[in-house]
Parts: C-alpha cells; sequence; structure tokens
C-alpha cells in the first residue's frame, strides 16, 4: 500500500484543464521528482496533495486521509493536511515571529502541544537544517538560503508523513542553492518521504528515486531517472532533456 | 446648560484663601465681570496689570492685554478636564479599535450575520457628523428607554464612531496579508480563526498602525464635541472658566497648546504600543 496514492485526478481552472486523469503513487520513503515545461501542471498537482488547489474529479490518499471530490470537507482537509508538509518557492514565513517562533507556532496552535515542548521541537528541527543558532533571528534579517532552510523546519516540526517541495531554490541567488540542497539531500537520506518539483535536473537524478514527467496536465513518462536520462521513450520527454542543455 | 458639580464651584476660586491674587482690583480682573478699563492710549494699560504676564499690542488703536493670571486658580479644574478627555480616549481608543478589529474580520470574511450589520453601521458612522451621533445617542436614545449620563454617551459614541474607522482601516490591513503566508497557514493545517489570530491580526494591525494612531488622535480631538452634552472634558473646562473671565482669546488659546501636547501625547503613547506590543521584537 502506497504512502501517497492519487487517481483519475482531475483539475480544472475554468476552461483551461490542467490536470487531466493523475494516477501517481508515492512509496513510503520513496523521494520523487516532477518534472515538465512550464504551465504542464507540476505545481498544480502538488497544491492538490494538500488541499489548497480543489480538485474536480478523483482521489488523494495520503496514510489514510482520503480526500474526494464530494466529500472535501474541512475536516478531511485538516486531516490530509496534518499528513502533508510544504515547501514553498517564496519561503512564505512569517515575518512577525522568529525563526524558533515560526517553528514552534503550528504544533503549538494547530496541535496544542506545550510551549516548553514546542520549543525542544523548534531547536531540534533548525538544527536538522543547520540553523541551531538563529533561533531568535527575524526572517528579514536572515538569507534568502536561511529563510528557507526555517520554512522547512516549520514543515517539519509537524512530522508530516510526506514534504512537498515546489521549486525551493528557484528564488535563491545561484550561491545559496546548494545548502537548500543539503538539507534536502540530507533528509532524503534520512528516508523522508519527498514529492519535489525542481529545476535542479543533477540533483534530481542524483536523490530521486523516481522520475516523473508532466506534459499537457498527464503524467506522460515515469520511472527510474538513470534509465529515463539515459533511454528517454517518448519523443517529448527527450525533447525536454534537449531543452536542458 | 447644565451646572456642573464639585470641581467646578464658580465661587470656589473666589474664597480659596491664600489667592496668589488679592485686592479688589485684581479680583474684578480675574473675574472680569466689567471689561477692562478703557485703553486711555498708549501705554496706558500698563500700569494696569504691571504684576502679571502683559503684552502689548505696538498698534496704539489696538491694544489687547494679554493676562494669564487665571490660570493659577483654575489649574485643578483644568488638570481634571484633560483627565477627562484622556479617559474618554483611552477607553474609546481600546474599545473602539477592538470592534474595528472584529468588525475588520467579519466584513473581510462576511462572517454572518456581523459582516453584513458592520457594513451598514459603518457607513452610517463614517457619513454623518460625529455631533450627531452624539446627540442621537444622548437625546434620541431615552425616547426609546435608554437613559445615559452623559459621560456614557459620550464613551459610547466615541467607541461607535472610532469603530467603524477603525473596521475599515484594519480591514485593509487584513487584506494586505500575503497570499504565500496564508497558504503556508493552510498547509500547516490551521484553522481560519488560528490564521486570523496568529498570522494575519499582528502584521496587519503593524501596517496600519499609523493610520490607526491618526484616527485616535482624531478621536480624542472631536471628544471636545462632548462638552455639548456637559460632558466636563476639557472644552467644557474651557467654556466654563472663559464664562467666568471672559478672557476668550487666552482660555481658548490654552486649551489649544493643551489639545495640542494631548494629541503628541498620543501620538507617542501609541508609537510606544505600537513598537513593544505588536512587533515585540527582542531588542538586539
Ligand atoms: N490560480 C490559477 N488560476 C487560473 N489558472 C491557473 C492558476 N494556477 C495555475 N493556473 C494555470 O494552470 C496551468 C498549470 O499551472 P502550474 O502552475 O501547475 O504549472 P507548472 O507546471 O507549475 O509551471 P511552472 O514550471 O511555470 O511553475 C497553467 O496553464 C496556469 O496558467
Ligand atoms: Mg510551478
Amino acid at each position: 500500500m502506497p504512502l501517497v496514492s492519487t487517481n483519475r485526478l482531475h483539475k480544472f481552472f475554468g476552461k483551461n484543464h490542467v490536470l487531466r486523469g493523475i494516477k501517481l503513487d508515492v512509496e513510503e520513503g520513496e523521494v520523487v521528482t516532477i518534472v515538465g515545461r512550464s504551465g504542464s501542471g507540476k505545481s498544480t498537482l502538488l497544491r492538490t496533495l494538500n488541499g489548497l488547489e480543489s480538485i474536480d474529479d478523483g482521489i488523494i490518499e495520503v496514510d489514510g486521509a482520503k480526500l474526494e471530490v464530494d466529500c472535501a470537507d474541512a475536516a478531511s482537509l485538516r486531516a490530509l493536511r496534518l499528513k502533508v508538509g510544504m515547501v514553498f518557492q517564496q519561503f512564505n514565513l512569517f515575518p512577525h515571529l522568529s525563526a524558533g517562533q515560526n517553528v514552534m507556532l503550528a504544533p503549538q496552535v494547530v496541535k496544542g502541544t506545550a510551549k516548553n515542548e514546542t520549543e525542544d521541537i523548534a531547536r531540534r528541527m533548525l538544527e536538522r537544517v543547520g540553523l541551531a543558532e538563529k533561533f531568535d533571528a527575524f526572517p528579514d534579517q536572515l538569507s534568502g538560503g536561511q529563510q528557507q532552510r526555517v520554512a522547512i523546519a516549520r514543515a517539519l516540526a509537524m512530522s508530516p508523513k510526506v514534504l512537498l517541495c515546489d521549486e525551493i531554490t528557484s528564488a535563491l541567488d545561484p550561491e545559496l542553492v546548494n545548502e537548500v540542497l543539503g538539507v534536502v539531500r540530507q533528509l532524503a537520506s534520512e528516508g523522508m518521504t519527498l514529492i519535489m518539483v525542481t529545476h535542479e535536473m543533477r540533483f534530481a537524478r542524483e536523490v530521486s528515486d523516481k522520475l516523473v514527467f508532466m506534459h499537457e496536465g498527464k503524467i506522460h513518462e515515469s520511472g527510474d531517472p538513470q534509465a529515463m536520462f539515459a533511454r528517454p521513450e517518448t519523443p517529448e520527454f527527450a525533447s525536454f532533456i534537449g531543452s536542458l542543455n | 446648560m447644565r451646572r456642573c458639580r464639585g470641581i467646578c464651584d464658580p465661587e470656589a476660586p473666589l474664597t480659596t484663601p491664600g489667592l496668589p491674587l488679592s485686592g479688589e482690583e485684581t479680583t474684578d480682573r480675574l473675574l472680569h465681570r466689567q471689561p477692562p478699563p478703557p485703553d486711555k492710549g498708549g501705554l496706558g494699560g500698563l500700569n494696569y496689570c504691571t504684576d502679571t504676564f502683559v503684552a502689548i499690542h505696538p498698534d496704539p488703536t489696538m491694544s489687547y492685554q494679554f493676562d494669564f493670571t487665571f490660570v493659577p486658580d483654575y489649574a485643578g479644574m483644568l488638570a481634571q478636564g484633560v483627565a477627562y478627555t484622556v479617559g474618554l480616549t483611552v477607553v474609546g481608543g481600546t474599545l473602539g479599535i477592538g470592534i474595528g478589529i472584529a468588525g475588520a474580520i467579519s466584513r473581510l470574511w462576511n462572517v454572518r450575520p456581523f459582516g453584513e450589520l458592520y457594513r451598514y453601521y459603518v457607513e452610517l458612522f463614517r457619513n454623518t457628523p460625529f455631533l450627531v451621533q452624539l446627540f442621537l445617542i444622548f437625546f434620541g436614545l431615552p425616547s426609546l428607554g435608554i437613559k445615559l449620563e452623559a459621560w456614557q454617551a459620550a464613551i459610547l459614541a466615541m467607541v461607535l464612531n472610532l469603530g467603524a474607522y477603525s473596521t475599515e482601516i484594519i480591514r485593509a490591513g487584513l487584506q494586505a496579508t500575503p497570499r504565500g503566508q496564508l497558504e503556508a497557514a493552510d498547509s500547516l493545517a490551521f484553522t481560519r480563526w488560528q490564521i486570523f489570530l496568529h498570522v494575519m491580526l499582528r502584521p496587519a494591525l503593524r501596517k496600519v498602525w499609523p493610520a490607526l494612531s491618526s484616527q485616535v488622535v482624531i478621536t480624542m480631538l472631536g471628544s471636545s464635541v462632548c462638552s455639548q452634552i456637559s460632558t466636563e472634558e476639557l472644552t467644557f473646562v474651557a467654556n466654563f472658566i472663559q464664562s467666568r473671565n471672559f478672557r476668550a482669546f487666552e482660555t481658548y488659546f490654552l486649551t489649544t497648546g493643551m489639545y495640542f501636547a494631548l494629541a503628541l501625547l498620543i501620538r507617542q503613547a501609541m508609537h510606544f504600543i505600537g513598537r513593544y506590543l505588536i512587533v515585540r521584537r527582542p531588542s538586539r
């Protein structure tokens, strides 16, 4: 039984049919990278996985938390989101809270965990992303790379079953990309289940267990990244890798 | 006008022993039951006021003599007026901003039925004069069986007035919450009330705090209108003093200065609250 599974997933933006029947299974501990051209629906797919976008047909199931078209009420959304963490391209830290408070807030407010316990959690999570000493720093006092690592720590503090990362290095200066990728690499090696969208192909090939190529709202080709890069099966994916160099 | 009690006993300053000024002439001048003696031209008035702060207009055809000697005798009263005005502002400001926060989120999310009610309330209070709102509450409500003391009516009017303006100010601040932060909170499984309380409110207040501070100052200045229903705030005291000493210019000049100082003070206080309550950033 896969940890994450979607079936017949459809999503429209008005008349724009963005997701056209996505079937995706992700096993526990698996690292899955989604690639594809701009507008192919990668972000939309990730966002449906934690209910940031509603779906028009199909089913999403993450570790027993189920979301279907006709029963996407607040309670099932919440149940799903408790299983799924997300890291965004723009970090989206809460600017009025320090790094530590950013990480503490959700466990405290959403799970009702006691404050001293959440502080413990926050310190451990910040240490995990290499920012133990930045507990009291505010977002505007941190570099982009540091902010993104705090955002990762914030998501991890809710102990999600799976972490979604949507182009989390795209807003960073080139010299800051590696510190964030390093954290992701470490999470992957610790057995965290990851679904990410990235343009860092070398990184994707290196850490991914599975590569998913999206094209026009469908999973066009997927499989082992090394094999796919070596022998693309579809002309679309072949031209996609061709366009990378 | 209703006679006020206690502090404003009109005879009090005259019978108080140990007044700094004495003698019939001084008392007269203090009271100004008669206008100052007719101008004898030139420096004629100088004799008359040698013991007081005097300024004589250089133009011989017009020599008004400034006389602030009444101040010490009314200092207590003025202080009470100031305290009253500050009290009205603090209570009105706190409750008004509270109403504004509740109104802002009700309007933003159209929380039923409050969103709709707030819309009418805000329109009503932002498009009518404060004085008329005050009269409606003080003179109008008794017809509906709601009888309020002057101070209660004054506070209610100020709270409702500031509440209406701050609803719109704070709503603008809440509306400016970046979408990414809302999505981050959503993805962390916050409920929408948790998002409002923990993610939206403080940054929103921080953003609109200068506008909110100005509105509180405007409300404080507007409280002078409450003298019209005999609320014993600063303007009421000023009117009373002026009716005793007929020193309109000096009295209102002084009052102007006091309001000015109060406005600066309240702005400063709001700044302080904004810094330490809303930002709550450890000083480093
Ligand atoms: N909120 C929205 N409202 C309307 N249309 C949208 C919305 N979000 C995305 N779309 C459309 O859905 C399609 C897929 O967008 P999506 O963001 O999923 O693409 P993507 O694969 O992530 O692209 P990119 O690589 O540029 O991030 C696009 O045509 C886009 O214009
Ligand atoms: Mg995208």
